[in-house]
């Protein structure tokens, strides 16, 4: 029973997980020193993206593309959006989450129990952005090489559901290339960024309202 | 008198359709409609899939749905719009192996078998022909092409050609409604939308957008 509330909780806060390895690397990106890491971390303000999202699967001929973009202003308050094949939007703005999706009859928010946790995760974020993220207990972070940090559940009940995530970093300076995230050998969601903009303002109204 | 108005269509609605008869080479012309609405071979479809749940609970998911009718066998995979996996399983409904099921991955809420059972006969509902020859071919009162085949001791399933060439499909345990799919035929491709609806025991609704399809040789 508690293992599926663990499962429950994690499956709830997908979305956001992805969001907070997202930023993760930001700060995890130069070196393995922390407390510098942790000043760079609190220079960034905004950072906008495109993404293109790539699902493998055993059973798949061609991977499954989805696209979209998000957008982040710091403390808290961010945007992550698919395009396609589902219009779906993430907010996170003033400590409440909310979640819309798209439909032939326009945006419907979406209140589902996923949301409750999402708000928890939110607070985590809020903590990451500061560069305080090695405290985190549920995972293991190292740094391979000078650009990729692999992240590993500590946990056995979320290993069962991620077994590891790997973050390439770009040459620029505090920018992401890829995300992957493995739920398996042969199961994994590689996330590519592009058209990254660090510190150039983003308009307060993408956290305010759809679409 | 609008509820008795209003029970009295209810009841048209769920009822089993008279089928009226019609001569040899106007059934056999119904047979071949009804079985080619079906997906012949192996296919790997993906679909976007709007979910209505009971208690006015709505999910999106992703499904990706390989589906072959010889042998006849399903692999169903379940994710969330993010990528996660949910539901990983495969289901066989041939011969000895008939009903066999194997869950490579399940995370809660679809972690019960039930789910998994109830999952992979909806698929084969919305997806294969029902097994063996229809008991009955004709036409319904209100026009549409329809087969009847009798796929257990209590249930049957219609599958009707609509003049407005609409599939659908309705099944009927103990002569009440309880699945019912509406696509639109698409001659040598298959549908873009798909509505499943699920009467009982607790009611749901599908809409399934089609995102891609591939047929797969049958020598894989």
């Amino acid at each position: 029973m508690a293992r599926n509330g663990r499962l429950r909780n994690l499956r709830s806060k997908w979305p956001a997980l992805c969001i907070v390895f997202l930023f993760m690397a930001v700060p995890c990106a130069r070196g393995g020193d922390w407390d510098r890491i942790r000043e760079k971390a609190i220079d960034i303000q905004t950072i906008s993206a495109q993404f293109d999202q790539e699902k493998h699967l055993e059973i798949l001929i061609k991977p499954l593309i989805s696209k979209g973009a998000f957008y982040f202003r710091s403390p808290g308050s961010l945007r992550w959006e698919y395009f396609s094949p589902i219009q779906s939007i993430l907010l996170m703005h003033d400590g409440r989450v909310r979640r819309f999706i798209g439909s032939e009859s326009g945006f419907k928010e979406d209140a589902g129990p996923g949301l409750q946790a999402m708000e928890m995760v939110l607070q985590e974020i809020t903590l990451w952005l500061k560069g305080e993220f090695t405290d985190n207990p549920n995972y293991h972070s190292s740094l391979e090489g000078d650009n990729k940090i692999v992240m590993v559940p500590r946990n056995k009940a979320f290993a069962k559901i991620i077994q590891k995530i790997e973050i390439l970093l770009s040459d620029r300076p505090g920018v992401i290339e890829t995300v992957t995230i493995y739920e398996g050998k042969t199961s994994f969601t590689k996330i590519r960024f592009r058209d990254v903009n660090i510190n150039q303002g983003v308009a307060d109204t993408l956290f305010e309202s759809i679409p | 008198m609008l509820l008795l108005l209003g029970m009295l269509l209810l009841t048209g609605c769920a009822g089993m359709p008279r089928i009226v008869a019609v001569d040899t080479a106007r059934a056999s012309k119904t047979i071949y409609a009804c079985e080619n609405a079906f997906p012949g071979g192996k296919w790997q479809f993906a679909h976007v899939i709007e979910a209505d749940l009971p208690g006015g609970r709505d999910a999106q998911l992703i499904g990706v749905t390989e589906v072959s009718n010889h042998p006849k066998r399903i692999h169903a995979v379940m994710m969330t719009i993010e990528g996660l996996v949910l539901f990983d399983g495969l289901a066989l409904f041939d011969g000895l192996e008939d009903g066999k099921l194997t869950i490579n991955r399940s995370v809660a809420p679809f972690d019960s078998i039930g789910f998994a059972r109830g999952l992979m006969e909806d698929i084969r509902f919305i997806f294969l022909k029902p097994d063996g020859a229809p008991m009955d071919a004709g036409i319904t009162e209100n026009g549409f092409e329809i087969c009847r085949y009798r796929v257990s001791d209590d249930a049957v399933i219609d599958v009707m050609v609509r003049p407005d060439r609409m599939l659908e499909i309705r099944k009927y345990t103990n002569e009440r409604l309880i699945r019912k799919v509406v696509a639109e035929l698409t001659p040598g491709s298959v549908p873009e939308k798909i509505t499943f609806t699920a009467q009982e025991p607790a009611g749901y609704r599908l809409n399934l957008r089609l995102i891609s399809a591939e047929q797969i040789s049958t020598g894989e």
